[in-house]
């Protein structure tokens, strides 16, 4: 705007076009304009320029921006929690958990089924002496033994050098969270991430894969496995995933440094069988103890499966009840001081 | 689902919680870049790196300013650092393709126009805005994207770019009276483009 001869204030203008004049100053450009054409002519200009600017269409995002940021929020969040010392918490819960369902169940089983048998109910007296020369106990040790699968949890860690994990998961991008938080909280950095989308934007597998000492993967992999095979409900999610579980486990040999390699996926998993029960659905492709009781269970109802638990726990609860809270009572304690020990 | 418990859990780390909570500003702040670059490839980047950003220091978010405001206070940064990146990288070629989200058409300069009748009169539009914006200084192309294109109030825009009202006012006015010219000069205000059925009247 050139050569104007009037010098009212043009800011005046164009705040007066915008609105954002009070009264006072509102009277005071009108009554300027009434008087003066060249002012007129700026406000003029100054709308159309608004105008014209204000026309433009906006312009639509580029279709894979939401699915690109996703995958780098994960890696932001895999470099964060890092530092994260309490983000075993959730697990820990979850372990505790299991181990009251694995007391409370056969013990309410008891009661539905056999009456309060004291000798059942109070198994104290029995089981003061856990090497009692039962036949029970020996033979449950066998059948325990048999039933291990030797690439589990029971395999030495230190003969591991490259691990790898397969999971099932119904919300793979809400397991890929809980297990970066898991791993980086046990000092395990993110070395590798491997995702696959859906046409939708979701997470359809995820790839991870960490770098850690022997008692690291070793912590990491006895949580997995306690998680597996049954229904998980996290905590602290805007809307907490049934979570169905089932992990595979490979191992190779000779290294303390270990490479964990971890693949979430949706979806069945070939050679696994998924099993309906009241509460939840659970897919387990191994002979593991859960998933045996589970299929033993499910042969005819959820009561049932209560009663099979009561029944095999029985051997074991029946005698060494001791053995059985005094496990309960290290694993917890493990996991408070391994929780207070670390850093930060 | 309100903004302060979604603020909450994301600050925790949750990223459908965040994912949720910027919902609302990703074209936004992607349409910030856009007019702050005029180049779709570096606004999609600014608007990556600012959602990334918002997500780190979120836990930092005290909720003294609005989300909103804070939000577009680290796009505006991180257009400020790309736009003072490309000029150490490159320099600015007026006869760059310019990409008008459908196929590229050389950047439109005076005297040079194609026929009205021949063009997609918003594709145009877009066009002439931006390479009229592109001249504008940085500090005054904010203030008229905030205000002409994404609507804010002076008080909004002196809280997003950390200056005074006053300070508002004046850039506001020397940056439309410098695109007026511009636009002036490209002849196209009156002859070219159909513009005023569709600019707000609310004056």
């Amino acid at each position: 705007m050139r050569n104007f001869d009037c010098d009212y204030p043009g800011e005046n203008l164009s705040a007066y076009i915008d609105g954002e004049l009070d009264d006072h100053q509102r009277r005071d450009v009108r009554a300027h304009l009434d008087g003066c054409t060249r002012c007129r002519d700026r406000l003029e200009q100054l709308r159309e320029t608004r105008a014209f600017l204000s026309s433009a269409p906006s312009y639509d995002l580029p279709p894979d921006f939401h699915r690109n940021l996703r995958a780098e929020l994960l890696k932001k969040k895999a470099e964060q929690k890092r530092a994260a010392p309490l983000a075993w918490f959730p697990a820990g819960v979850y372990v505790a958990a299991l181990l009251a369902l694995l007391i409370i169940l056969p013990l309410s089983a008891l009661r539905t089924f056999h009456g309060a048998s004291p000798d059942m109910m109070s198994p104290t007296e029995d089981s003061i002496q856990p090497e009692a020369e039962s036949p029970f106990v020996s033979m449950q040790e066998e059948a325990e033994e048999e039933a291990e699968p030797p690439t589990l949890a029971s395999a030495p860690v230190s003969d591991l050098r490259t691990e790898q994990m397969r999971l099932q998961v119904t919300d793979v991008q809400g397991w890929t969270e809980y297990l970066i938080n898991a791993a980086t909280a046990e000092g395990a950095q993110v070395k590798e991430q491997e995702f696959t989308w859906g046409s939708d934007g979701s997470l359809l597998e995820a790839t991870l894969v960490f770098e850690l000492t022997a008692a690291e993967v070793s912590s990491i992999r006895e949580q997995l496995v306690q998680l597996g095979d049954l229904t998980l409900h996290r905590a602290d999610r805007l809307d907490p995933p049934p979570g169905e579980v089932s992990a595979e486990l490979e191992g190779d040999t000779d290294a303390s440094q270990i490479v964990m390699r971890v693949t979430l996926f949706a979806g069945p998993h070939p050679g696994e069988e998924k099993y309906e029960t009241p509460q939840a659905s659970v897919y387990a492709g191994r002979d593991g103890p859960l998933a045996q009781q589970v299929r033993a269970a499910l042969t005819d109802s959820w009561v049932r499966f209560g009663a099979h638990i009561h029944l095999s726990i029985l051997w074991v609860a029946g005698h060494v009840p001791h053995l059985f809270f005094l496990g309960a009572l290290i694993a917890l304690t493990f996991l408070t001081v391994s929780r207070a020990r670390r850093p930060h | 689902m309100d903004e302060k418990r979604l603020v909450a859990l994301a600050q925790k780390g949750e990223i459908a919680a965040f994912e949720t909570l910027i919902e609302a500003y990703e074209t936004r702040i992607y349409n910030l870049a856009y007019r702050m670059l005029g180049d779709a490839e570096d606004a999609r980047d600014v608007a990556q790196e600012t959602f990334l950003k918002a997500y780190s220091a979120l836990a930092r978010f005290r909720g003294d300013a609005s989300f909103s405001t804070w939000i577009y206070r680290i796009g505006r940064n991180c257009s400020l650092d790309a736009i003072r990146a490309r000029k150490r990288s490159r320099t600015y070629s007026l006869d760059a393709p310019v990409d008008t989200g459908d196929g590229e058409v050389t950047r439109q300069v005076e005297g040079d126009l194609p026929d009205p009748d021949e063009v997609v009169l918003t594709q145009e539009r877009q066009d002439v805005i931006n390479s009229a914006l592109a001249e504008l200084p940085d500090h005054h192309r904010s203030v008229v994207v905030l205000r002409d294109i994404e609507g804010f109030s002076y008080e909004e825009i002196a809280e997003i770019l950390e200056v005074r009202l006053g300070t508002v006012k004046s850039r506001l006015y020397r940056a439309r009276t410098a695109l007026h010219d511009r636009l002036e000069q490209m002849e196209l205000f009156r002859d070219r483009i159909v513009w005023q059925s569709e600019g707000r009247e609310n004056a």
